[in-house]
């Protein structure tokens, strides 16, 4: 019996990098997971996997923008599984062409703006709206969204994708205040660099370039992001909630300098304290 | 916030007169509610001990300071049920038997070692004994603290600070967590990697009324933890903390701590915080699912960091909040 035993989840933006990953992982813990995603095909094909692994799992399509869609999925969920206790906001307007179209505000598109607030700030809320009655008649709902490292600290492009996890951020704190005393925790993890199987053979240079300025020795991997998901997820996170769990490798958490300084700082221990031992 | 008295006194010293009696009444009080509260929001899982335990820390040594009771004790027995081989050092060297013996009836492995933070020899010969033992050292939960009623009820108003007890809390407490760090560091580096976890504490996050030298010295170990982490992140040490909210156990004390239902009030969960909590991320931190989080200040403290102070009261509606006045004005 694993920790997510018995526990219904749905997992939106399910057929990507981080969804999927942490589809698989609620699953291996024994729990039956909705992989909800935009592209129905990538999502169907994960959830046969899962279940010819053991798994129980289903696919449903969503389209975050779409108020009605979103309430067919909380509805179509319950149809199939009766019940709902942990909801995982991860799907965003992270399309590549789309993401190259949000530069920095004195160019700002207003489309891109809005629709990105439609899908990643307002969908993530109607997820909430819609599933929260299900989470509160469960008596230990647990919602998690992704934020994203550029939530916290400022960067050059993608300007609106930044704001509009920031106000993810926001929501976080208030639906933990107005729901947790009735059992629904409520957080968000905000991912540093988690580089795509693809980004990391075409991008090296960029790939060290980020990987330098997070202090860890290597950059995430979408499993790294599951492992909080499924602690958030079940009883060990009952405690847990209002917070923006920051999975980034320290990126965010040193000053800019250090990479620059490191070899200086290694040349100053070594002379000065390396030749003593 | 959490106070684990005895992780820094010798067994039974924390008869502070009627203190410690009036405490253990609110706290057996509080447990008999969240007892019956079996059906209340939140309190529905089945105890941590009934599923099959993950074992993500086989074959892994974990070091853990202050285990006679509280968070350190519930740690060791995750940890170990997770398949680590645990140190467990205290002043109390009574109550940390009594945790390994625990632990060693649950068919883990544990080894007790004396530990006194306020002395660098102290924690020099417990890490060397660690090493002596395993040959190496994966995990170091810096955990135990001065909690001792005596000083806690001292730590106030900082008009009346006395420097010596602001210095001993600082010995113990930051200096304390600083030289097991230390001394621990060239054996990860050695290895090639490590995870460290710090308990530190919402006092450390913002500004309170009592204990103005815990609260210090637990903001100090926040910021050490950043810089470990940059310091020796890219040769695979994570260093984290974890901040509890208020956490229920035997041992609880604090200057003002009797009144557990006004805490869960301002809480954003329906029940207090309990050991396991802190053992649960101290578990992921320590394991290879936390191997992208370092630099972290991690609250497990049921989001009482997380509001605007009024929420209690505005609960029912800002409308319904009637403020009971200090004195009515009869010519008012």
């Amino acid at each position: 019996m694993g920790r997510l035993s018995g526990r219904t989840c749905i997992v939106t933006g399910g057929a990507g990098g981080l969804g999927s990953a942490t589809a698989r992982r609620l699953c291996a813990e024994g729990g039956q997971v909705v992989i909800a995603d935009i592209l129905l095909e990538p999502a169907e094909a994960l959830a046969a996997e899962i279940r010819a692994e053991g798994g129980d799992a289903i696919a449903l399509h969503v389209d975050l923008g779409d108020p009605d869609s979103i309430a067919k999925l909380i509805a179509d969920t319950l149809a199939h599984y009766g019940k709902l206790e942990v909801v995982f906001n991860n799907g965003a307007a992270t399309q590549s062409e789309f993401l190259n179209r949000d530069g920095a505000a004195g160019e700002m598109d207003i489309e891109v703006w809005d629709h990105t607030f439609a899908v990643n700030t307002r969908g993530t809320m109607l997820m909430i709206k819609h599933a929260l009655p299900a989470l509160i008649a469960s008596g230990s709902g647990a919602i998690i969204n992704t934020s994203s490292g550029a939530s916290l600290l400022g960067d050059l492009s993608r300007t609106a994708y930044a704001a509009s996890k920031s106000a993810v951020n926001a929501l976080t704190l208030y639906v933990a205040a107005q729901y947790g005393k009735q059992g629904v925790t409520c957080n968000a993890i905000s991912p540093g660099m988690v580089p795509t199987a693809a980004s990391r053979a075409n991008q090296p240079e960029l790939i060290r370039m980020v990987e330098r300025h997070h202090l860890t020795p290597e950059l995430g991997y979408p499993e790294d992001i599951a492992a909080m998901v499924a602690l958030l997820a079940s009883e060990d996170g009952r405690f847990v909630s209002g917070q923006i769990m920051r999975v980034d490798g320290g990126v965010t958490k040193a000053f800019a300098h250090v990479a620059d300084n490191r070899d200086q700082f290694e040349a100053h221990v070594a002379s000065t304290w390396r030749h003593e031992a | 916030m959490i106070f684990s008295i005895r992780s820094h006194l010798p067994s039974g010293g924390v008869e502070a007169g009627g203190f410690a009696a009036n405490l253990g009444r609110a706290i057996a009080g509080y447990r008999d509610r969240e007892k019956q509260g079996q059906a209340l929001p939140g309190c529905h899982f089945a105890n941590h001990a009934e599923r099959d335990t993950m074992k993500r820390l086989e074959g892994k040594v974990a070091v853990i300071s202050g285990t006679s009771g509280g968070i350190g004790a519930a740690t060791a027995r995750r940890l170990a049920a997770e398949g680590a081989s645990v140190v467990l050092a205290d002043i109390d060297l009574a109550g940390a038997e009594a945790t390994a013996q625990a632990v060693r009836d649950a068919g883990g492995d544990a080894m007790v070692h004396y530990l006194d933070l306020a002395e660098e020899a102290s924690i020099a010969a417990l890490i060397d004994a660690a090493i002596a033992r395993f040959g190496r050292i994966d995990v170091l939960f810096n955990n135990a603290a001065d909690t001792r009623a005596e000083t806690m009820i001292r730590d106030a108003a900082i008009e009346f600070m006395d420097a010596d007890l602001w210095d001993g809390v600082f010995r113990i407490n930051t200096r304390g967590t600083m030289l097991m760090i230390k001394h621990v560091l060239p054996h990860m580096v050695r290895q090639g990697g490590g995870s460290i976890i710090n308990t530190s504490s919402g006092a450390s996050l913002r500004g309170d009324l009592f204990r103005v030298a815990y609260a210090s010295s637990k903001a100090a170990i926040n910021v050490l933890t950043e810089y470990v982490a940059a310091q020796y992140g890219k040769k695979g040490i994570r260093c984290n903390v974890v901040s509890p909210g208020l956490v229920v156990t035997e041992n609880a004390a604090t200057n003002q701590g009797h009144n557990l239902d006004m805490y869960l009030s301002h809480h954003l969960t329906p029940r207090l915080g309990r050991p396991e909590d802190l053992a649960a991320m101290v578990a992921l931190l320590a394991s290879d699912d936390g191997k992208f989080i370092t630099a972290q200040i991690i609250p497990v403290d049921g989001g009482i960091s997380t509001h605007f102070p009024h929420v209690a009261e505005t609960r029912g509606g800002v409308d319904a909040y009637k403020p009971t006045a200090p004195e009515e004005h009869a010519n008012g």
